[in-house]
């Protein structure tokens, strides 16, 4: 009897494959399974899909997406198609971003429109409904779209925004200082103050701007000094060859003329965007030569 | 029945509706919420919530 060498036999190599984990999972496994895959902590990969969410939706593009293209864990070996459980996890991905999409729109609205408190009213009782799911069961899925909701109208509120101004392209060009409104609104959109054809008579000529989103856009005539004052929510001011900018962006800038040298003095209050004060259109150069200095 | 308790949905829906409070009273004009204040309320909304996810799945 002869006793044969036991050779160990090799390991047939595991193929590494990209699964969804049903072990770590806060929706689908997604950031569980690439997580596992790459090597990195899946809230790490959360993290990440969070962030590229503000970043016009990404994050849940790519989520969404690996949802529906990565099969999961926990039918590793079988490798049927199942045509019904991709159909019904297509409906609920897209359920649930439609659901985010229209909560996040109607924060915005909301705030912006001037129903700001019946808005956090909606938003205090999908918190309660939250809270009362997580005793009943089965509203998980609702966390992301009240989150929406919630930051949307935040931001807004955070904006001071308004669009009750009316929405697209305003163009004005009164032809005398004394013409000039004491205010100009616009919601959103393009607002322009084009005084370079506007006879102004020496002494102060003051203008308030109010834009919710866009560009309000002052052109002045160069015998003219211009004053500017500005609170920006989220964007940035150029004034001549100034520009500067940031959220919650505060802009002055004080100044003095000759004796009988009109003064133009331009006060904005802009949600999201840019003032812009120039002599011409798309001119980023110096000005304000009727100044003192 | 506490041991049902959905744990992470619980944290979300306390977070959410206070910070319905804050926008109420932001509406009333009783507090002014400036995006300085808003980032890090947003970030420890969004971490709580993956903190509580995180914890909820080693019980």
């Amino acid at each position: 009897m002869t006793t044969a060498a036991q050779t160990p036999t090799p390991e047939p190599p595991v193929s590494k494959r990209l699964t969804r984990s049903s072990g770590d999972r806060v929706i689908a496994g997604v950031a569980g399974g690439f997580g596992r895959y790459v090597g990195v902590d899946p809230v790490v990969i959360r993290l990440a899909l969070i962030v590229l969410v503000f970043f016009g939706g990404a994050g849940l593009v790519l989520y969404g997406a690996a949802w529906l293209i990565v099969p999961s864990d926990d039918k590793e070996g079988d490798g049927s198609f199942d045509g019904r459980d991709v159909a019904r996890r297509t409906g609920i991905a897209l359920g649930i971003l439609a659901l985010t999409i229209v909560a996040a729109a109607g924060g915005f609205w909301g705030f912006a429109t001037g129903g700001g408190t019946a808005t956090a009213i909606v938003v205090i009782v999908v918190g309660a409904a939250l809270v009362i799911g997580a005793f009943t069961g089965g509203t998980r899925w609702l966390i992301v779209p009240a989150l929406a909701l919630a930051l949307s109208a935040g931001a807004v509120a955070a904006a001071d925004l308004d669009v009750r101004g009316g929405v697209g392209e305003r163009i004005y060009r009164p032809a005398t200082g004394n013409q000039l409104r004491s205010e100009y609104k616009l919601g959103i959109g393009h607002l322009r103050l084009d005084l370079r054809n506007t006879d102004f008579s020496p002494g102060t000529h003051r203008v308030h701007l109010k834009l919710g989103v866009g560009q309000a856009e002052v052109l002045v005539p160069d015998n003219v000094c211009v004053a500017s004052t500005a609170h920006i929510s989220a964007g940035q001011t150029s004034v001549f060859d100034h520009s500067t900018g940031g959220a919650d962006h505060d802009w002055q800038d004080d100044r003095t003329a000759p004796e009988g040298t009109p003064v133009l003095n331009v006060d904005a209050d802009i949600g999201f965007g840019e003032l812009r004060i120039a002599e011409q259109p798309d001119l980023y150069a110096p000005g304000n030569e009727a100044c003192n200095g | 029945m506490a041991e049902r308790i959905d744990k992470p949905a619980l944290v979300a829906g306390l977070l959410v509706a206070a910070f319905g409070v804050v926008l109420l009273l932001d509406a009333g004009g009783e507090v002014d919420l400036h995006f300085a204040a808003l980032a890090p309320i947003a970030v420890f909304m969004a971490g709580a919530i993956l903190l509580t996810l995180g914890l909820s799945r080693r019980d």
